[in-house]
């Protein structure tokens, strides 16, 4: 399988806090990955330095065999990178039909001169744009809401939203931090549905997550990160009995659910 | 009486594309510019220098003070826009004060604190009715340009801008050139209106473009309602309006700007308290994030 996601070495420090420490990880098409540790393992530090929200202090990324270490986050995204983020984001005084609209659309048609000289074109173009994003909607059970402003939603809908908008940007390298927390578990099987859609559609993921059940059921495998590293890369199964895993959640004393 | 209507409706035609212009970046990019007067006053002394007093067409003068808007525009949001917040608010100021010393003190090109006065009135607008038929039809025509702006792709990243940077990048666009191209855009656009402006009253001096200005004109787009359409339009009747109110109640002049300048305040208060999206607005400025009300 080839590889999508390559980034070696990753060194990131915050002041005197040494938050990654020289990670390795390989992404290959199509996998979808689970990302576990305890907190202030630098899991979604490593997010912000694939996605390009924050740089590396040393190593390199690779992105389908391009060096991105030094590109903007919009480049990444270009590139086929899409990324949530733990506290939801999407545009709240914008319509959820808006909101994926911009995910939609077509990069060409979004200079001031092309909207004024173009109308007919880019009109034409937003029909579909609007009918693909109504298919997401329906996938949502979101149909009926897609003229309500993105901030009347529940925050379970926003988090659905937000991975909608990965759907719709098409892109080829998901990163999702932690797409089920403080969901309902009506909210839990809507956006497990969508996540499906990303692997249907050939996406490699990973997810940051917690619910052991979950990643057993979405993921290839999972990758166990503390201290800035990753310690172990496998099954679930095996990851329960690591000696390793066990002292860096609570020092042994937890069993994992 | 017929004439004070035409009056009315010039003015109201002048100010309407010019909160449309600075609704387009502080409504819709979420961008507050208070250089807005400042590049009203490079558009009217483009037409005052360029067609008073060298004599070119008055189309060329017109497209003279919209380039050099947009220019200083792109000057000032080159640096400013890259970084975010409040930097741009700050440079706009700069813009502000350069501009208005630049008039009031640089006399051998604009007049001085005198201003140049004389400007004859273009052929489309040697009569009253004429001029407020050019009026409202610009007014509607740079309302269209913003609404279609604001409803194409294009505007749908200005509006997200306003909403989340790291969102727009994240969905793989680059904020900083949309920035940009909102900001010339809209400078340009007040260019216009000042061009327009300038041909009508047929001079222009330093003390219409100061940095009260820039703040009433947008005190009234906030009042109006910001990221819409009919909010500028509303917000530029509220600033016609009110010192011809004012004046039919007697306040002598003196008195009259400064009480308008109360009046503006507390209205910007009581809407921001009361109805944060405006009049009649599309985009709320929640006050409630930033302060326990």
């Amino acid at each position: 399988m080839q590889v999508l996601l390559s980034a070696s070495g990753i060194f990131k420090n915050f002041g005197r806090a040494e938050v990654l420490r020289g990670l390795q990880i390989e992404v290959k098409r199509g996998e979808t990955i689970g990302l576990m540790g305890p907190n202030g393992a630098g899991k979604t530090t490593l997010f912000n330095v694939i996605s390009g929200f924050i740089l590396p202090d040393r190593g390199k990324v690779h992105f389908l065999g391009r060096d991105i270490t030094s590109d903007p986050p919009y480049k990444r995204a270009r590139s086929g990178i899409y990324r949530t983020f733990q506290r939801v984001r999407i545009a709240e005084q914008m319509t959820i039909m808006d909101n994926l609209l911009l995910a939609f659309q077509d990069r060409a048609y979004e200079r001031p001169m092309s909207a004024l000289c173009r109308i007919r074109d880019w009109l034409a173009l937003e029909h579909t744009w609007r009918r693909r994003a109504f298919e997401l909607l329906k996938e949502m059970n979101l149909e009926s809401e897609k003229g309500r402003l993105a901030r009347d939603l529940s925050y379970g809908q926003q988090k659905l939203l937000s991975l909608a908008l990965g759907i719709a940007s098409d892109a080829k390298l998901m990163l999702l931090d932690e797409p089920l927390a403080g969901l309902s578990s009506s909210m839990v099987d809507r956006a497990i549905n969508l996540i499906k859609i990303m692997v249907r559609k050939r996406s490699s993921i990973i997810i940051i997550e917690h619910n052991t059940s979950f990643l057993e059921q979405m993921c290839d495998y999972v990758l166990f990160m503390a201290q800035g590293q990753i310690l172990y890369q496998g099954n679930l199964q095996e990851l329960r009995e690591h000696p390793g895993v066990l002292r860096s959640y609570l020092g042994g004393q937890m069993e994992l659910a | 009486m017929e004439a004070y209507f035409y009056h009315l409706v010039v003015l109201g035609g002048v100010y309407i594309v010019l909160t449309q212009s600075l609704d387009l970046i502080s409504g819709h990019t979420g961008l507050m510019s208070i250089a807005h007067s400042a590049l009203f006053g490079i558009g009217a002394y483009g037409v005052a220098i360029f067609y008073g007093q060298m004599h070119y067409p008055f189309i060329v003068a017109w497209l003279i003070g919209m380039v050099l808007a947009g220019m200083a525009g792109l000057m000032v949001g080159l640096p400013s826009l890259r970084l975010r917040g409040d930097y741009f608010v700050i440079a706009t100021f700069a813009l502000q004060v350069l501009c208005f010393n630049f008039m009031n003190n640089v006399s051998n090109v604009t007049g001085g604190a005198l201003g140049i006065t004389g400007i004859p009135t273009p052929w489309f607008m040697s009569t009253t009715a004429r001029a407020a038929l050019v009026c409202s039809s610009l007014a509607l025509l740079f309302s269209f340009i913003k609404w279609v702006l604001t409803r194409s792709p294009f505007g749908r990243v200005l509006n997200c801008i306003r909403e989340d940077e790291d969102l727009v990048m994240a969905l793989g666009r680059n904020p900083v050139g949309f920035k940009i191209a909102a900001f010339m855009i809209s400078a340009v656009m007040a260019a216009a209106a000042g061009g327009i402006y300038a041909a009508y009253v047929s001079f222009v001096d330093p003390t219409t473009f100061t940095i009260m200005d820039s703040i009433a004109i947008l005190c009234a787009v906030i009042i109006g309602g910001s990221g819409s359409t009919a909010g500028p339009v509303f917000g530029a009747l509220i600033l016609i309006g009110l010192p011809e109110i004012l004046r039919f109640v007697g306040l002598p002049y003196s008195v009259a700007s400064n009480v308008r300048q109360i009046i503006y305040g507390m209205l910007l208060v009581l809407i921001l308290m009361f109805r944060p999206g405006g009049v009649v607005g599309g985009f709320s400025f929640d006050i409630r994030e930033h302060t326990r009300l």
